[in-house]
């Protein structure tokens, strides 16, 4: 298999094209290899792929041939370099020369690795002494160290039958060719580890040129936008495009400069990542200049999402911790280890009589009184060492009334670093507190002696308990302790228990009031107790609970009854009375008839006869007479003024005055009287007769005690107030008494003596006293009153005062007050 | 004059006055003085008058039934019937006569010293014809009574 042998045209480097001749026969079949798994595979391709132009310009154009399943094959045109590496069963890596394909490969570029570094993964693995290099006899082997980053990683090596090319001048050529090959591996590791840097550092380069407006976006870059590298590069617009719009604005304006200048930038700005996600990230650039003007901007981006997500986390918190403390009503500080304010809220500052600001950094020696301070730095000193908590109540202290608990202020690790306290002012809490121990005191007091006793049932654990008047009320000793609902019910009479449960389960089923009366058993019988209690829910919510107040009602229920005994007693005697005085009435009245009837049968017999002593005494008897007929039926109507044998009808009262004046005009003749109704008179809805005969017994009074020589005139007016209707009837006579004001409506009371006359007094003067006890009787029966006014010598007025209510609703006009 | 016992009734008087024209008036009346009063204001009044004083209800009914010693009795034109009776009242005996169809026609004229509207009202419940009070004075008592026998006994005219 001759080849035409080529030149390399600077090395002068004739390759001879030869088939390697002759296999190991412990090569091992072809069936151990295991293509693909060569990890020089990769390494082997990279490494000529990026060596590129500077390798082949020493060693000629290297050309990656083939892929390397079987091994990689790199020729060196002209130069006809070649190697192949496969690997063999036991995992070593062998040069097999049948790999080739036929024709090919008169010689060999075989890197040797001199220490187990770099050279990709395989390096350690597949160290110098693994390497196999089949040399084969005639072939002239020149090597040179290939060196990454100064140190030697593996042999550049030229084989050549022709033993005349491997003069010095092939040697230099090869160790410029394995200088060229170390820095290009070395370009390449960089550049790996640049990429790497960037995708776990999230750190990306960027750059902006400012005539095309593209952008140049590094590995990181596209990764942190996350943005697929097959988009390729984004204009600037595009790139802005992914920071969210509030912040767009600022970052177009850092990023191209529009006012020129060529400065850095630093700013963070959120953006949106082609797949949607919102992430933080710190951009900074520097905008670089030529003549005067920005030519690019280059800069770096980097991922600080985390950094800035829990940035912001702790200024939120920090905000809502100092709006808590701000907005406190407590004194709220914390200090560090030597007691100097690291915070403090504004009632602090108030007491400390500084601005905020001052406090913080100063420490109590500095802020109050020397004893104060003292105080407060024993305390905390408390709390450092013991790390727990404190709590002091003061009462009048040099806080006032406060309440004042102090914490240990811990770090990361738990140590403690210094003191937090709050402090309450509970001065309106204990005054409320002292205010609500004075009510219940007053509360307890008054239960006490007003003997209410008071309980409480909670339905929830059947629990009831009962003040110290109520267990006296129950008859339990003191101190009997709480009990249920049954053991309550049971105290009860039994005839009350199944009611009294009833209301009280019923009160707490529907959260309502509920009352009654129910008996407990007493060493002396019954006593009747009277409750009133209210289901309640306490805070609106479960627990339910009744509570209800007892009082002993046992002498009022005795003394209800008494009443009624006697009510009933007193209306039987009354009626009894009535009809006794009705009776004597009627049976005093048939022996009047007698008397007057045959008296006046005398003195018709006589008819101007007889001796005048006769004429005289039939006379006296038949005057008597008179009188006690007159007294008789005036009993008859003061006793038949309650019954209500007459019905209420409206009534005019101007009318019924102008019947009665006409009717007793005789009377008013005789007297010489003039009576004046001076006002409009109601219309009122009572029976007739009754007012008749009050009015009657008015007028008649007045004109026989109220007329004097010189004023003869007996007035009637009516009046009215929110309550009252009034009819009254002045007189101008001499008046009455004070004295006699409270006894005149007595029945049978009269102020003048009953002088035997009676021709002196007028046709139906009766005299009898029991005038003014009619109209007293007939004003109460309508639920009304008399009113005396009188003065001695001014006169008298007597009115009748009925309620309004008695007012027809016929009545067409108000009457004046 | 001098108030004297009241004369008994007798029927055989009342047979003597058989064919009279006066009126014969039934005066039921325990009260002997106002019998005596009412007896004589009627006789005054007219001459004619015949009075039959009886003392009780049963006495009254007795007669008006022709029961007893009253068995020829005359019917009576008028009734003149106190309330206040011993044994039987008024209101009683007016109530037989008014439920009597055989009496219910003879005028009843109630005279009594009652003035209550609970009287009154229970006599003309019980169909009295007239319920006069007796005046407490003696001038009132005999006009009442004047009065009484000229309405009832002369112009009045009743069924029978």
């Amino acid at each position: 298999m001759p080849h035409e042998p080529l030149r390399h045209p600077e090395v002068g480097l004739d390759v001879v094209a030869d088939r390697p001749s002759g296999t190991r026969p412990d090569a091992g079949p072809r069936s151990d290899r295991r293509p693909g798994t060569c990890p020089m595979a990769g390494v082997t391709e990279r490494l000529f792929a990026s060596a590129g132009p500077d390798v082949t310009g020493a060693l000629g154009e290297l050309v990656v041939a083939r892929g390397f399943d079987g091994g990689a094959v790199s020729r060196v045109r002209r130069g006809a370099l070649w190697a192949q590496h496969a690997v063999d069963g036991r995992g070593t890596c062998v040069h097999v020369p049948e790999a080739l394909p036929p024709g090919d490969c008169p010689c060999r570029l075989v890197l040797r690795s001199s220490a187990p570094v770099v050279i990709g993964s395989c390096s350690e693995r597949y160290g110098r002494d693994h390497w196999t290099v089949r040399t084969f006899g005639i072939e002239t082997y020149v090597g040179a160290p290939v060196r990454i980053e100064g140190v030697p990683v593996g042999t550049l090596a030229l084989w050549s039958r022709d033993r005349r090319a491997m003069g010095p001048a092939a040697a230099e050529e090869v160790a410029v060719a394995a200088r060229l090959f170390g820095a290009a591996i070395e370009r390449e590791e960089r550049r790996r580890l640049l990429g790497d840097l960037q995708r776990v550092a999230r750190v990306g380069a960027w750059s902006l040129d400012a005539d095309s407006e593209m952008m140049q976006w590094s590995e990181g870059a596209f990764l942190i936008h996350g943005r697929p590298s097959s988009l390729g590069h984004p204009t600037v617009e595009e790139a802005l495009l992914y920071v969210v719009p509030p912040h767009r604005e600022r970052v177009r304006e850092a990023v191209r400069r529009p006012g020129g200048g060529c400065a850095t930038f630093d700013l963070e700005a959120q953006i949106v990542t082609h797949t949607g996600e919102a992430r933080w990230v710190r951009i900074r650039g520097e905008c670089q200049c030529r003549d005067g003007g920005p030519e690019r901007t280059v800069g770096t981006i980097v991922d600080v999402h985390d950094l800035t997500e829990a940035r912001l986390r702790a200024e939120r918190a920090e905000m809502v911790l100092r709006t808590v403390v701000d907005n406190s009503p407590s004194v709220v500080y914390a200090k560090d280890r030597d007691g100097r304010y690291l915070l403090a809220n504004h009632h602090v500052a108030a007491l400390a009589g500084r601005p905020k600001d001052e406090v913080i950094g100063r420490t109590d020696a500095e802020l109050w009184s020397p004893e104060h301070a003292s105080r407060f730095r024993q305390e905390d000193e408390l709390v450092l060492r013991t790390e727990e908590s404190l709590f002091i109540e003061d009462s009048g202290g040099p806080r006032g009334d406060v309440l004042t608990s102090k914490y240990p202020v811990r770090d990361d690790s738990g140590c403690v670093v210094g003191v937090a306290g709050i402090g309450t002012n509970i001065g309106p809490l204990k005054a409320l507190q002292r205010q609500l121990e004075e009510s219940r005191r007053r509360f307890e007091l008054a239960t006490e002696a007003a003997g209410v006793g008071v309980w409480t049932w909670n339905v929830d654990d059947d629990r009831l308990t009962w003040s110290g008047p109520m267990r006296r009320l129950l008859g339990l000793a003191p101190g009997t302790p709480p009990s249920t609902l049954a053991g309550f019910i049971a105290l009860l009479h039994p005839d009350d228990r199944a009611a009294a449960e009833e209301r009280i389960r019923a009160a707490a089923d529907r959260v309502a009031g509920f009352e009654g009366e129910f008996r407990v058993r007493d060493l002396t019988g019954h006593r009747v107790l009277a409750t009133r209690g209210m289901g309640y829910a306490a805070r609106g919510v479960d627990p339910r609970r009744v509570a209800g107040a007892c009082w002993d009602v046992t002498s009022q229920h005795e003394a209800e009854a008494s009443v009624r005994r006697v009510n009933t007693l007193l209306s039987e005697r009354n009626a009894e009375l009535e009809q006794f005085l009705y009776t004597i009435s009627h049976d005093l009245k048939a022996p009047v008839v007698t008397i007057e009837g045959f008296a006046g049968l005398a003195s018709a017999r006589l008819d101007g006869g007889g001796s005048p002593e006769v004429v005289d005494a039939i006379e006296r008897i038949r005057r008597a007479t008179a009188r006690l007929s007159a007294i008789i039926g005036e009993l008859i109507q003061l006793s038949t003024i309650g019954r209500n044998d007459h019905p209420a009808e409206p009534v005019d009262v101007g009318s019924l005055l102008d019947e009665l004046l006409a009717d007793m005009d005789g009377l008013i003749v005789w007297s010489r009287a003039e009576v004046i109704v001076a006002t409009p008179m109601p219309t009122l809805r009572l029976p007739r007769s009754r007012l008749r005969q009050a009015l009657e017994n008015l007028i008649g009074n007045a004109l026989h005690h109220g007329l004097t020589e010189s004023d003869r005139r007996i007035i009637v007016e009516a009046s009215r107030d929110h309550a009252e209707v009034r009819i009254g009837v002045r007189d101008h006579g001499p008046g009455i008494p004070p004295e006699f004001h409270a006894r005149i409506f007595e029945p049978f009371v009269r102020l003048q003596p009953a002088r035997d006359g009676g021709e002196s007094r007028g046709p139906a003067w009766s005299g009898t006293g029991v005038g003014l006890a009619i109209v007293r009787r007939v004003a109460l029966a309508l639920g009304g009153r008399v009113l005396l006014h009188s003065d001695p010598g001014c006169g008298a007025t007597f009115t009748l005062a009925l309620p309004v209510t008695l007012l027809s609703d016929t009545t067409p006009e108000e009457h004046p007050r | 004059m001098n108030a004297t016992p009241h004369r008994p009734p007798s029927p055989e008087r009342d047979a003597d006055d058989a064919g009279r024209t006066g009126t014969l008036f039934l005066l039921v009346e325990d009260d002997a003085d106002h019998a005596h009063l009412i007896n004589s204001g009627l006789v005054e009044a007219r001459d004619d008058n015949t009075v039959v004083h009886v003392w009780d209800g049963e006495e009254a009914l007795d007669y008006l039934h022709r029961r007893g010693r009253f068995a020829d009795a005359r019917r009576p034109d008028v009734i003149v019937l106190d309330l206040k009776l011993p044994g039987r009242d008024g209101h009683d005996v007016l109530c037989e006569i008014k439920g009597d169809a055989s009496l219910r026609s003879i005028p009843v004229v109630v005279l009594s010293t009652s003035d209550t509207a609970q009287d009154r009202g229970r006599a003309y419940d019980n169909n009295a014809n007239s319920y006069l009070v007796k005046p407490m004075s003696f001038i009132g008592l005999i006009e009442m009574i004047r009065l009484l026998d000229t309405y009832w006994g002369l112009w009045n005219k009743p069924a029978s």
